[in-house]
C-alpha cells in the first residue's frame, strides 16, 4: 500500500487528472470545481504521494551526497580504456581542473584512483522543489481555512467599522454585530485619500491614509496602503480597492426638502417622478449639476447642466433650490486576515532556489583507475544521456584511447 | 517614434519568413551550404526584432513586457535567440525550418493587434510584472524550440525517406527534452511572481482566473514530461507528443484565454 502510496504511477495519475479537471473548469467557466470534494481530494492524495516520495528518495540522495573514493569499484563494467602514460593522465588532470570537478586522488603501490564530481548541489534540485511544492500546498491549506475577509467603505476624516467578520478572526471576543452608525470597539480613520499621478499626468496609484483602532487601542497612526503596496498588521492585510465621490447638497422647498449625499453620476429621481438629477466629477476635478427631465419613454432632456462650486445655490424649477455642500471623497479598503502566507513565501523561496539549482548543470562522475604498468580506466556517472556522451567525447578527444 | 514600429514589425517579418525559406530550400534541393544563409538571416531578424524591443523600451520608457503586443515580441525573440544558440551548439540548422514558422506566426499576429501605447494602471506598475514575464518569455522560448524539435522529430520519424537532412532522431529528442528542463524552472518561477504579485496587488496569491489556471496546466504537463521521461523512460515519440501538448497550453494560456474565456488577465489581449 505504502508503495504504491508513493509510487510515481500514482504521481502521473493525480497530475493528468488535476490538469484534465481543471481544463474542463475553465472550458466550463465553473470556478466551484476548485474547491470542489473530488478536486480538493485529489490535491489531498497528491500531497501524501508527493510526501511519501519524497521520503523514500531519501536514502538514496543520502548514499549520492556522499559518493566518494571508496565507491570506485574494481570492475571493468562501463569502463573505457586508455593508454596509460604520464601524458594521458596530465591531460586527464587538466581536463578535471578545467572543468572545475572536485577531485579526490589516492595513490597505492600498483595504481593510482582519481573520483571527480561536479554539480552536486544539483542533485539536491528535485527534492528541494519537490518539498517546496509540499510547503506551498500546506500553506495553501492554512490560507483557505483561515482567510477571513471584508470591505471597509470610508469618507475621508471619519470613522469605518472593520468587518464583523473580520473583527472576530482578530480575537475580538466582544465583537458582535452593531447598529448602524454604531461605533465598534475596531475602526479605520480614513485620514486622506489621493490619486497619484505620474509626471505624464496618468495615474499611478491611488493612496489612502488611515489610523487603525483594535480593541479600543489605536495600534496603527498614519499608516499608508496602495495599490501594489498593501499595509500590513500583524495578520491583517490592508488593501486599497476602489475609491469614488459622493455629493453633498441640501434641497430647500418643494417636497424633496432636505440633505441628501448623492453617488457620482448617477440619476435621482425626484419627487415629481419625472425630473432626474446627477452629480458628476469631471476628470480636471470639477463638479457637474445636472438635471434632467425623463418621458415615460425614458427618454432624457437636459433641463440644467452647469458646473457647481460649494456653496452654490441652483434652482431646479419653481420655488425649489439645491445647493451645493462639499464632495465627500471616499476610499474602499479591503481588509484580509490570514495565516499561512509566510508558510506560502518560504516554499517559493524554496522553489526559487531549487530552479537555480537546475540550471547548474547535472551532476556528474568520473571515476579513474590508472594502473601504474597499464591503462587508464575511465568511468562517466551522469543520469542524463546527452551530458554523458559528451564527456565521453571529450575525453575520446583528449586522451589517447587504448 | 511611434510611427516606426510598423516598418520594423514588417522588416522583422520579411526577414523571418526569408529565413524560413531558405531553411525549406535547402531540405527541398537538398543543399545544406544554403542553411547557413538562412540562419544568417535569421540573425538578422532576431537584431530587427531586438530594435524593435528596444524602440519599445525607449517609447514607453520601461521594460517592453506590459501587453500582449510587447510580450509576443520578446517571445519572438526568445524563441529566435535560443534557437540561434542552441542550433550552433547541436548543429540543429535544418530545425530552422519548422522555427522559423513560429516566429512568423508570431509576428503576423503582432501586426493584428493594438500597438499603441497606452498607460498603465496602478496594479500593473509593478517590478513583479517585470519579473514574473521575463521568467514567462524564456519559459515560453524554451518550450517553442522544444515543440519545433518534436514536430521535426515526428516528421523525421514518419517520412519513409528518412529525411536525411534533419538531424538524427536522438538528438532531436534529446535537445527537445533539455529545453523543456531548461523551461520548466523559469516556468515554476513564472508562477511564483506572479503569485506573489497577485498578493500584494489583489489580496491573493491564486484566484482561479482562467490565465492563471492555464498556467498551471501547462507547468503540470511539462512536469508530467520530465517524470515520464526520466523516471519511466518515455522517449522519442510519446515524448515528442507530450512536448506538442505542452505547447499547445502554452499558446492556449498566451493567446487561447485572453480571447475564449474571460478573467483578470484579459487585458493582454491588448
Ligand atoms: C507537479 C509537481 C512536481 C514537479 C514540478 C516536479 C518536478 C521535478 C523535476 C523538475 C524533477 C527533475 C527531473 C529531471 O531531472 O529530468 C523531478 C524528479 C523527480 N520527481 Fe518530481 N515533481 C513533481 C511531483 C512529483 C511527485 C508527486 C513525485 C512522486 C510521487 C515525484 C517524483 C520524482 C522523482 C522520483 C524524481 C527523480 C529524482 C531523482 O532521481 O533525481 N515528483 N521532479
Amino acid at each position: 500500500m505504502l508503495k504504491f502510496l508513493s509510487s510515481i504511477g500514482l504521481a502521473l495519475f493525480l497530475i493528468a487528472s488535476m490538469a484534465g479537471m481543471a481544463v474542463i473548469a475553465t472550458i466550463v467557466g465553473n470556478d466551484s470545481v476548485y474547491t470542489s470534494v473530488p478536486f480538493l481530494g485529489l490535491v489531498v492524495a497528491f500531497w501524501l504521494n508527493l510526501l511519501l516520495c519524497t521520503i523514500k528518495l531519501l536514502p538514496q540522495l543520502k548514499i549520492m551526497w556522499r559518493r566518494n573514493i571508496t565507491d570506485i569499484t574494481d570492475t571493468t563494467l562501463g569502463y573505457d580504456c586508455y593508454v596509460g602514460n604520464e601524458e594521458n593522465l596530465a591531460q586527464l588532470h587538466k581536463y578535471l581542473q578545467k572543468g572545475k570537478y572536485h577531485i579526490e586522488e589516492e595513490q597505492k603501490e600498483t595504481q593510482t584512483k582519481i573520483f571527480a564530481k561536479k554539480n552536486k548541489l544539483s542533485l539536491l534540485a528535485p527534492h528541494m522543489l519537490h518539498v517546496a511544492i509540499l510547503i506551498i500546498l500546506l500553506g495553501g491549506a492554512v490560507i483557505f481555512m483561515t482567510t477571513t475577509s471584508g470591505g471597509v467603505f470610508g469618507y475621508v476624516d471619519s470613522e469605518s467599522n472593520l468587518p464583523m467578520s473580520v473583527r472576530q478572526a482578530i480575537g475580538d471576543k466582544s465583537a458582535e454585530p452593531i447598529e448602524r452608525g454604531e461605533k465598534s470597539d475596531d475602526y479605520l480613520s480614513v485620514q486622506d485619500f489621493q490619486t497619484v499621478y505620474d509626471e505624464k499626468g496618468q495615474i499611478d496609484n491611488w493612496v489612502t491614509r488611515f489610523d487603525l483602532t483594535i480593541d479600543q487601542q489605536q495600534v496603527v497612526t498614519n499608516g499608508e496602503t496602495k495599490v501594489n503596496a498593501p499595509y500590513r498588521y500583524q495578520n491583517m492585510m490592508i488593501y486599497q480597492n476602489s475609491y469614488g465621490n459622493h455629493y453633498e447638497a441640501i434641497i430647500t422647498g418643494g417636497e424633496d426638502a432636505g440633505g441628501y449625499v448623492l453617488p457620482d453620476g448617477q440619476h435621482n429621481f425626484l419627487a415629481d417622478g419625472e425630473k432626474t438629477l446627477m452629480f458628476k466629477g469631471l476628470s480636471d476635478g470639477r463638479v457637474l449639476l445636472k438635471v434632467f427631465k425623463v418621458d415615460t419613454e425614458g427618454a432624457e432632456e437636459v433641463l440644467i447642466g452647469q458646473v457647481v462650486e460649494p456653496g452654490d445655490i441652483v434652482a431646479i424649477e419653481e420655488g425649489v433650490t439645491i445647493e451645493y455642500l462639499r464632495s465627500k471623497p471616499y476610499t474602499i479598503l479591503e481588509v484580509k486576515v490570514s495565516k499561512g502566507s509566510g508558510i506560502v513565501l518560504f516554499g517559493f523561496l524554496l522553489a526559487c532556489v531549487a530552479s537555480l539549482l537546475f540550471w547548474l548543470g547535472r551532476y556528474r562522475e568520473i571515476m579513474v583507475i590508472a594502473e601504474n604498468e597499464g591503462n587508464i580506466a575511465i568511468k562517466v556517472v551522469c543520469k542524463n544521456k546527452m551530458v554523458l556522451e559528451s564527456i565521453q567525447k571529450e575525453l575520446d578527444q583528449q586522451l589517447q584511447k587504448g | 517614434m511611434e510611427q516606426l514600429q510598423l516598418p520594423l514589425l514588417w522588416a522583422m517579418l520579411c526577414t523571418y519568413i526569408a529565413s524560413f525559406m531558405l531553411y525549406a530550400f535547402s531540405i527541398w534541393a537538398k543543399r545544406p551550404q544554403i542553411r547557413a544563409f538562412g540562419s544568417q538571416i535569421a540573425w538578422l531578424g532576431m537584431v530587427l526584432n531586438g530594435v524593435l524591443m528596444v524602440l519599445r523600451a525607449l517609447l514607453i520608457n520601461g521594460i517592453p513586457l506590459n501587453n500582449g503586443f510587447e510580450f509576443g515580441m520578446c517571445f519572438a525573440f526568445a524563441l529566435v535567440l535560443t534557437f540561434n544558440i542552441v542550433e550552433r551548439k547541436f548543429d540543429l540548422a535544418a530545425v530552422g525550418v519548422f522555427v522559423l514558422p513560429i516566429a512568423v506566426v508570431l509576428s503576423i499576429w503582432l501586426l493584428s493587434v493594438d500597438m499603441s501605447i497606452m498607460p498603465l494602471m496602478p496594479a500593473l506598475r509593478s517590478y513583479w510584472l517585470s519579473f514574473h514575464v521575463t521568467a514567462a518569455v524564456i519559459a515560453y522560448g524554451t518550450f517553442a524550440l522544444s515543440f519545433a524539435l518534436s514536430i521535426a522529430y515526428l516528421i523525421k520519424e514518419k517520412s519513409s525517406i528518412k529525411e536525411d537532412s534533419l538531424p538524427q532522431l536522438q538528438v532531436l529528442d534529446e535537445v527537445s527534452y533539455k529545453m523543456i528542463f531548461i523551461g520548466l524552472p523559469f516556468l515554476t518561477i513564472m508562477l511564483i511572481t506572479g503569485a506573489v504579485w497577485a498578493e500584494y496587488a489583489w489580496g491573493s496569491f491564486w484566484s482561479w482566473d482562467p490565465k492563471e489556471t492555464w498556467a498551471l496546466i501547462t507547468w503540470l504537463v511539462y512536469a508530467f514530461y520530465l517524470h515520464v521521461r526520466f523516471i519511466k523512460g518515455w522517449k522519442g515519440r510519446k515524448a515528442a507528443l507530450l512536448s506538442i501538448i505542452g505547447f499547445a497550453a502554452v499558446i492556449f494560456t498566451f493567446i487561447g484565454v485572453s480571447y475564449l474565456l474571460p478573467g483578470m488577465h484579459s487585458y493582454l489581449a491588448g
